[in-house]
């Protein structure tokens, strides 16, 4: 073989491995581009060419009420996400051996079940008679069943519930990275624990916790299976809207106006965090 | 300039699970002192460093500072400086901010940092660098800057972790004069690990050679290496020549017949109990007619190695006992054959009896 009696080159992309770069290509382009330039041309040129879709969502109705209480449980979900996992995964990444690989596999292991079958299983918990509501009775904290269903916390603790994995992960792995020298580095230069958290870890975990925010935002903007069984009739969010005008009111162009402005908002808010992370890694100890 | 502090070691130990890290172990190093801790992976000097740091509490034993014991006490109100081989640089902060570092933990002024992070740059020749990140510096830089880090708040003691063993030896030799200039004017005390006996014997005013937990044996470099205590000692400075003794006979005033294990039987100084006898390369002479010393052997060139500034020749003299022997050279050295027969020789005085 070539390779024998030379020294070893690290490995890099070929100019063969171009060739396979038209496969991937063709079928994004084919699934993915095309249905979606599909989707905003049909917001702007149907039924006439003008922006009156957009003034529909944008204007009176219900339409931009929703788009921003999306936003606003997304960021809801993102934050109780980030307080749950940011301890658990300091302390998952401290493992080793044995106990590491229960702990990487239990999370990993939740990702195993359906976000459907596990939404449903909450929707058991949470109805009038559930196991909640005659918990909470039991304890004496509510007189008659409270209505926990179709609520924003609902709503929350079943997305929570989904997308904790996709926090805890990349959190986990920047963690297990960190560099324990550098936390004896600044024991010894005299920072005390909370100022060591403050000072070291936390500027040190930033890149993962940046990771998962944007992870877990991003895909709460768009669920849909969750929210509408949690929070259906009542609670509404982007996803659910917008099914909605394309399965009932079959109103096409509508539902393409709402996704395009969905989509917009997410890349707006990917590329104003991106650079707010940035600043804030680089400023963290001014 | 800082008063540098003391710091005594009273039988610390450690012990991880079955697995003993550190024997016990007294010492005292004194006000300003430079002292290395010099010996192999796992001989337990990194581990006595822990000690005083307070990353690693001891199983036993007490660490005191100054006098005052620190074994109980948070790293982090010791005020001891500390460079780490990895340099251990904060890479989400300037040089400058990482400097300041634990400055700001001190909770000084704002101008009072700014200034004393300036003269530290300028101390390890780093003025125009302050606004750089860690990455975009070489080794040698990051090293520089951690230790104007460490010296920064004027620490009277400063603990260095082997902080040239990742630099390549050019620069580690430029880096051992800078540490003993940097020694001279801040005048703290320094406690330095290493496994290199050049670089500790180099710049150490006294150092301790471990192995397997333990201190084998203290004191100035040149003491160690005319006088080492046991084998490993002998072994671990320098080269040694080393024979196992089966039998000594006193045939004068400190004078000793030995014979030995390997076959020849020799004169030296010293007094019972001999195990061995150590001859350091250097102190034995070799010619091709027979050398009028106390002790001389025939014997035939088995190796020859050139080094800057000597010649090494193994010499087999038995069956089964090649000595190394060292001579100086220059152009003019005439370098003896391979396969020659030689005369080798040394006198009494030149071995070391040693018990082990």
């Amino acid at each position: 073989m070539a390779g024998i009696g030379r020294a070893a080159k690290p490995w890099t992309l070929g100019r063969g491995y171009l060739l396979l770069l038209p496969l991937p290509c063709g079928f994004l382009a084919v699934f993915f581009v095309w249905p979606l330039l599909r989707v905003v041309l049909r917001s702007v040129l149907d039924p006439r060419p003008n922006f009156s879709n957009y003034a529909k969502v944008l204007g009176a109705g219900p339409y931009a009420h929703i788009l921003l209480y999306t936003i606003e449980i997304a960021a809801l979900v993102t934050a109780i996400c980030l307080l749950l996992a940011y301890p658990v995964a300091a302390l998952t990444a401290r493992m080793r051996g044995g106990a590491l690989q229960v702990m990487t596999g239990l999370i990993v292991a939740s990702l195993w079940t359906s976000a459907v079958i596990r939404s449903y299983a909450w929707l058991i918990l949470f109805q009038r008679y559930g196991v909640v509501n005659q918990a909470l009775i039991a304890l004496g904290l509510a007189g008659a069943p409270v209505r926990i269903l179709q609520t924003t916390t609902a709503v929350a603790i079943g997305m929570v519930h989904v997308l904790l994995p996709f926090m805890l992960l990349p959190l986990i792995a920047t963690m297990r990275r960190i560099d324990p020298t550098l936390l004896r580095a600044g024991r010894i230069l005299g920072a005390a624990p909370v100022r060591l958290f403050l000072r070291v870890y936390l500027p040190l975990s930033l890149p993962g916790v940046n990771a998962g925010v944007a992870l877990v935002f991003i895909t709460s903007l768009g669920f849909f299976i969750t929210p509408s069984l949690l929070g259906g009739g009542r609670t509404t969010m982007a996803a659910m809207i917008i099914e909605e005008e394309a399965d009932t009111y079959l109103d096409w162009p509508l539902a393409s106006a709402i996704a395009t402005i969905l989509l917009a908002l997410t890349v707006v808010i990917y590329l104003a965090y991106g650079r707010l992370a940035r600043v804030e890694v680089t400023r963290s100890l001014r | 300039m800082t008063r540098g502090a003391s710091v005594e070691f009273a039988g610390v130990s450690k012990q991880y699970g079955l697995v003993t890290a550190l024997r016990p172990t007294s010492l005292v190093i004194a006000q300003g002192e430079f002292f290395a801790f010099l010996g192999p992976s796992g001989s337990g000097k990194s581990t006595l460093l822990g000690t005083v740091a307070g990353f690693i509490p001891p199983s036993e034993g007490r660490v005191l500072i100054e006098g005052s014991d620190v074994t109980a006490m948070p790293p982090h109100r010791r005020n001891i400086g500390m460079v780490f081989q990895n340099y251990a640089l904060f890479p989400y902060l300037t040089v400058a901010q990482n400097i300041a570092f634990p400055l700001r933990m001190r909770r000084l002024p704002r101008g009072e940092i700014a200034r004393r992070v300036d003269r530290a740059l300028e101390m390890v020749r780093l003025g125009d660098f302050g606004g750089r990140m860690p990455a975009q510096l070489s080794g040698g830089q990051q090293q520089r800057v951690a230790l104007a880090r460490a010296a920064v708040y004027d620490p009277p003691l400063l603990l260095m972790d082997e902080p040239l063993g990742a630099l390549d030896k050019t620069l580690r030799e430029e880096m051992q004069e800078e540490l003993r200039q940097f020694h001279r004017v801040v005048g703290a005390t320094i406690l330095y690990v290493t496994h290199d006996q050049q670089e500790a014997a180099a710049m150490a005013d006294r150092m301790a050679i471990m192995n397997h937990g333990a201190v084998e044996q203290a004191g100035p470099p040149r003491d160690l290496y005319a006088r080492p205590e046991n084998s490993f000692v002998a072994r671990f400075l320098g080269e040694a020549n080393v024979l196992r003794v089966v039998a000594a006979d006193p045939v004068a005033a400190g004078r000793l017949h030995l014979r030995t294990e390997e076959g020849p039987a020799l004169l030296a100084c010293g007094s019972p109990p001999a195990g061995i006898a150590c001859i350091r390369p250097e102190d034995i002479a070799i010619a091709e007619a027979p050398i009028e010393r106390e002790n001389c052997f025939r014997g035939r060139i088995v190796d020859i190695v050139h080094v800057a500034g000597s010649i090494r020749y193994s010499v087999a003299i038995a069956a089964n006992c090649t000595l190394s022997v060292r001579v100086r050279s220059d152009r003019r050295t005439a370098v003896l054959p391979m396969d020659a027969a030689v005369h080798v020789g040394w006198d009494a005085q030149d071995a070391l009896v040693l018990p082990s």
